[in-house]
């Protein structure tokens, strides 16, 4: 089990330490990331050997206080998803080393390839809801660096921010979701939940916490209606989208949904929402596949329609489909990742990806296309490759399961094979002739082709052999994702003649007339989705709301500004005052005001008119100072030596302050030139009666004894400091003081930041 | 801006090492009498403000990132007293003191409090320094004609457009 976490926490420190070890645009962070991906590999597979039949658990704590543990659990349903990271990621690594220009910023690319890698790892392998969400939103992240990899690119930019923003609106959701099974259960880890399960059916929160649960695993896995950030993740390096959004990341909200099967599967929203989502998905994503000259885009959309027919048949919880699902998951890991790396190829080597501008294949790049057509018959279900077994299986269960489903799962496979076939063929025909750097393409050297060979030989051979190949592995998956489902399964090639075999003829030969038809047509206009639409919509519009709202109020006007400050200062104030009803005791000092206190106080009421009245901008910060130097005067006579001590400094740096900028300020405009302003005037006058109503107010609102007692008791014995204020400050409500030099730092960095920004600005001419 | 004035600069080199002593008490008397590392911070920031205005922006040029600085490994030093504590297994924030006693000096009590308020003197020093050098900086003053337009609305200061 150490063997796992080392694999969870290797990649990641991987990823930090690329920095320091391998320069930026180094080829040897290609080799290094590898090398930690190979390393990973084979700790998932010696952890597979062992616990494959004997499913296991280990618990490191985190923070124990929150029911928070680093939970790893070693099961089939983990291990298959854990070796499926691995193995297609040390492909896909090895591969990117070659692919990457010599340009690319290799080590930061790695770093992140690293780091989504550990996140995925930790969301398959965690035994703990919090832990597996915190590690899920992580593959969010990296995913969200990985699409804006080339982040000069607008189309990179918004594709990663439309990524980020359906995947962690959905992470959220499904955080929901678990606090409520959570705290219905008792834990949060789920071995735990899953025992105690019967207490979430029979609370209320179980079909909300299905349902929010589900929303997470839909957004993630690009089901309908969330299925418009796949394509725009298209924008991300070729590599990134054969590892993250064909064969892991994508997979992760299969994976959800597998395991958390035999907790939900007590629910009833659960199996048809999520298998109708599925379904729904499987048809519409593969018409929308059809529709694209975008190779990249037909494969995006291809995954959106695979990711649904999986989805259908995980959520049955039933030990047939879910063995299906699972089987077709690792096909699908396998012809798509190579279908990706081969698109990479073409794309690396003509220049385009465009099926109308690349011509007939075969001529130019044998090896590619043979590779590619493999993949996408696999993918058609054509026999004899891997593609079919599963299908077969897909097909049968839906074809039990009744008329409706049946007839959907056909049209779908028709609709999957027809892109297949144009894929396959379609590229050998071609579509015209290849236009510009097509024309030059070969087949590239093998440093390119191995990668997506050893792919294709594995989904050729589960064809052959899917028995010895994957047998007890998705059979020891299916146990843990199914409750108490004796299962012997058994793969094979041929399954005799059966409805299912006239389904699968039906589906291809349907398919290959679709695709024929649909070659003819002159022109394929891209689909553009209606959810994509929607989303833009949001965003120009939240945009349009939020500078609407700031225009109001933001006009460049320091007196509005002020003005609109008080008055809410004076609503706040007046509200709390009126809200008081003045009925409560005020309890004041008896002892009344001495003549030359009362002279301080007329000196600094008599510094406040001056101030106002000044002819100069010099004399009115001199008034001020006045002004604030008569209220320390008074602070440390009656009693306050630290807050007159501070009023005189932040006197002293105000005028300090003042001073230093004096030059820079427009000409001053003494206030008898101006006319007045009953308006300025009532909302100051509000504003001093307001903070004298409000002193009164408090003054007799005491709820509770006096602190003060407390402190002036605890401050030698427990701070040993004599003074209370300073003890306050930094010890007792010390937490509070970080909290305000925290927010002070903030504010003089934004402020140096605008000035200098502003300065900049000038310096360029930018502003006159 | 450079201020010619020959009283305030044959002045302020002798008034900045005394505000800086002064400063200097006030943190270190904080914790038992008026004083503590806001006030102190203050005082050394206004110390360092004269110079500024004695000597002129030249002075100061160039070294933001010194103050920029001073405010991030003031937070650091607080933010690390406060966490310290929950790594040797006591609540956040836990603050400890003793007493030693050193010849010639007599008793003087060494508390984990006065670090985090050496946090605070320092994120203060930062705060007040950088916002001045920043504002001060401005490579011309404007020109009149500028200055007429953006005093146009009276005290109005626009943000420039």
């Amino acid at each position: 089990m150490g063997g796992l976490l080392v694999a969870v926490l290797l990649p990641m420190a991987a990823a930090a330490g690329l920095r320091f070890a391998v320069g930026a645009r180094s080829r040897a962070a290609g080799v290094a990331a590898s090398t930690v991906t190979l390393i990973c590999f084979g700790l998932v597979l010696a952890a597979a050997a062992e616990h494959l039949h004997a499913p296991s658990s280990v618990s490191y704590p985190w923070i124990p206080q929150l029911g928070l543990n680093l939970t790893l659990v070693a099961d089939g349903l983990s291990l298959l998803f854990a070796l499926l990271i691995t193995g297609v990621g040390s492909i896909v690594f090895t591969f990117a080393t070659a692919y990457l220009g010599p340009d690319e910023n290799c080590r930061r690319f790695f770093s992140y390839l690293l780091l989504f890698m550990s996140a995925m790892l930790g969301v398959v392998l965690s035994g703990n809801l919090i832990v597996l969400f915190v590690f899920w939103e992580l593959t969010s992240v990296s995913s969200f660096l990985l699409i804006g990899f080339w982040h000069q690119r607008e189309a990179s930019r918004n594709g990663a921010l439309k990524a980020l923003v359906v995947t962690s609106t959905g992470g959220l959701a499904m955080l929901v979701g678990f606090v409520m099974i959570g705290i219905v259960c008792g834990s949060f880890e789920l071995a735990h939940v899953v025992e105690h399960r019967e207490l979430l059916y029979a609370s209320p929160w179980a079909g909300p916490a299905a349902f929010l649960v589900l929303i997470g695993a839909m957004t993630k896995s690009a089901q309908l209606p969330f299925h418009l950030w796949l394509p725009s993740a298209m924008e991300a390096p070729t590599p990134v989208s054969a590892f993250l959004h064909a064969a892991t990341m994508v997979k992760a909200g299969l994976f959800l949904v597998a395991r958390m099967g035999p907790l939900m599967a007590g629910v009833a929203i659960w199996t048809p929402m999520a298998a109708g989502v599925g379904l729904a998905t499987m048809v519409w994503g593969s018409w929308l596949a059809l529709r694209q000259t975008d190779l990249k885009g037909l494969l995006a959309f291809s995954t959106v329609s695979q990711l649904g027919l999986i989805m259908s048949l995980l959520s049955q919880a039933s030990p047939a489909a879910t063995s299906a699902g699972l089987l077709h998951l690792l096909n699908h890991g396998l012809f798509k990742g190579a279908l990706f790396l081969l698109v990479g190829v073409i794309e690396h080597e003509a220049h385009t990806r465009d099926i109308t501008r690349l011509g007939p294949l075969p001529a130019r790049m044998p090896r590619v296309h043979t590779l590619l057509a493999i993949a996408a018959l696999s993918m058609a279900g054509v026999p004899p490759l891997g593609g079919f077994v599963s299908k077969e299986l897909f097909l049968e269960w839906q074809l039990n399961l009744g008329l409706f489903t049946a007839v959907v799962a056909v049209v779908g496979s028709v609709l999957t094979a027809a892109y297949c076939f144009a894929l396959a063929i379609g590229l050998a025909r071609g579509r015209g002739a290849p236009v510009g750097e097509a024309a030059a393409a070969h087949d590239p050297g093998m440093s390119l082709l191995w990668g997506p060979a050893v792919l294709v030989t594995a989904a050729v051979g589960l064809g052959f052999a899917p028995q010895a190949m994957v047998g007890s592995l998705v059979e020891s998956a299916t146990a843990a994702a199914v409750l108490d489902a004796p299962l012997h399964l058994h793969l094979a090639l041929w399954h005799g003649w059966s409805t299912t075999l006239a389904a699968s003829g039906v589906a291809i030969t349907g398919g290959y007339i679709l695709y024929t038809f649909w070659w003819q047509q002159s022109s394929i206009v891209p689909a553009t989705l209606i959810t994509d639409r929607l989303y833009s919509g949001f965003l120009v519009g939240l945009e349009k709301g939020a500078r609407a709202i700031t225009d109001s109020y933001m006009s460049g006007y320091l007196w509005r500004y002020l003005v609109l400050i008080l008055s809410v200062g004076v609503t706040a104030m007046v509200a709390a005052v009126v809200g008081s009803g003045f009925d409560s005791p005020v309890v004041w000092n008896a002892r009344t005001t001495r003549a030359h206190e009362l002279l301080i106080i007329v000196g600094a009421l008599a510094a406040a008119v001056a101030a106002a009245r000044a002819p100069t901008r010099l004399a009115a910060i001199l008034a001020l100072g006045a002004n604030g130097y008569s209220l320390a005067l008074l602070f440390s006579l009656l009693g306050a030596p630290d807050l007159a001590l501070t009023q005189v400094m932040v006197e002293t740096a105000s005028v300090a302050l003042f001073l230093a900028v004096f030059v820079y300020l427009p000409p001053y405009r003494p206030m008898r030139n101006k006319r007045f302003r009953p308006g300025h005037m009532a909302v100051a006058a509000l504003f001093g009666f307001g903070v004298a109503g409000l002193v009164y107010v408090v003054r007799g609102m005491r709820v509770a004894p006096t602190i003060a007692g407390h402190f002036i008791a605890k401050s030698v014995p427990e701070a040993g400091g004599h003074n209370i204020v300073n003890v306050i400050l930094v010890d007792f409500r010390g937490l509070d003081t970080l909290g305000e030099i925290t927010v002070l730092s903030v504010a003089a960095l934004a402020a140096y930041s605008i000035v200098r920004g502003l300065r900049e600005r000038r310096a360029d001419g930018d502003i006159s | 801006m450079k201020r010619d004035s020959l009283i305030f600069m044959t002045v302020v080199p002798w008034v900045v090492p005394v505000l800086l002593a002064a400063s200097l008490m006030l943190f270190l008397k904080g914790h038992n009498a008026p004083g503590g590392g806001f006030i102190a911070g203050l005082l050394t920031a206004v110390a360092l403000v004269l110079r500024l205005l004695a000597y002129g922006s030249e002075s100061v040029r160039g070294k933001e990132s010194l103050y920029i600085n001073l405010i991030i490994g003031g937070l650091a030093i607080a933010a690390t007293t406060a966490i310290v504590p929950t790594l040797l297994g006591y609540p956040f924030f836990t603050h400890t003191f003793g007493h030693v006693h050193v010849a010639l000096l007599g008793d003087i009590e060494l508390a984990s409090a006065a670090l985090f308020d050496l946090g605070v003197y320092l994120v203060v020093v930062g705060n007040v320094v950088t916002v001045i050098v920043a504002l001060t900086l401005s490579d011309e003053p404007p020109s009149d004609r500028d200055a007429q337009a953006n005093g146009a609305e009276g005290t109005g200061a626009q943000d420039g457009h």
